[in-house]
């Protein structure tokens, strides 16, 4: 079973809706790892260790499908804004290529 | 009587536990759709068909890539995309000269703003363009920005 992280400094989500229009913007603590660093110690490989996929859901529907290389920065940012109100309810998932879980949700202020 | 309604609720929990089990340890998530031969693939034109195929993509001045024209550290770029054109699929992002050029592919849902603010590593030092294509209506529009950075970010 995948290793789950719900801890809230792990993912954030913050969302503020403004005339109408709500702006998400989500940050998740992650290594990003391309594989083409070199450990200076080992003179090997960091091994490759990114996020590969990610999904938002806005109120349960559907908002943003995300699919991630290793040229996504390290600890990945995101905003998106989409037509809404305050109290909508954002949710987060990503899973990284170790299968680990991060999930994340947020309140529209 | 008592002792009757426990035993009732215990038979309802017990019939909905293999379920509820079934859903915490849930296989992997069901869209497992990473495209791993478009990410994988270290040729910029090949990348590009990787994903579209052969299917002609017209430049637009209606795609706005906003990015900076030099930067310090490519390890973490700031990219926005956002695009006037109407009923917006997705956004790919391609970097010409990263060791694999295909960087990240967003799919929005309806009612979703055609906007994506995010950071991306560029490698370097050196200059490469940077390519978005939006999907938009069932065809393909592009728009590039050139980037300077003085540190590589994938290395």
């Amino acid at each position: 079973m995948a290793e789950q992280k719900k801890d809230k400094r792990t993912v954030r989500v913050h969302a503020r809706e403004q005339d109408g229009i709500v702006q998400v913007k989500a940050l998740i603590r992650h290594p990003m790892e391309t594989g083409l660093r070199r450990d200076p110690t080992t003179g090997g490989f960091w091994p490759e260790h990114i996020i590969t996929e990610g999904v938002v859901w806005v109120n349960g529907e559907l908002a943003l499908e995300m699919q991630w290389s290793i040229a996504i920065s390290r600890n990945p940012f995101i905003e998106f804004r989409y037509r809404g109100k305050k109290g909508d309810r954002i949710d987060l998932r990503l899973v990284d290529n170790y299968n680990t879980v991060f999930e994340g949700s947020g309140v529209v202020q | 009587m008592q002792r009757r309604k426990f035993f009732r609720n215990a038979l309802g929990w017990g019939a909905a536990a293999p379920v509820l089990w079934a859903g915490l340890c849930s296989p992997m998530p069901l869209w497992a759709a990473w495209d791993e031969a478009a990410f994988r693939e270290e040729d910029f034109a090949r990348s590009i068909q990787a994903v579209f195929g052969n299917t002609p993509i017209e430049d637009s001045p209606e795609v706005v890539l906003k990015m900076p024209d030099r930067w310090q550290n490519g390890a973490v770029v700031p990219m926005e995309i956002s695009t006037t054109l109407k009923e917006v699929e997705s956004f790919t992002v391609f970097v010409a000269k990263n060791p694999t050029p295909l960087t990240g592919i967003y799919k929005l849902g309806k009612h979703v703003e055609p906007f994506v603010s995010t950071r991306i590593k560029v490698d370097g030092p050196g200059t490469t363009p940077v390519l978005v294509v939006v999907k938009a209506n069932g065809k393909l529009y592009r728009a590039t920005h050139t980037v300077q950075v003085m540190v590589g970010g994938c290395t």
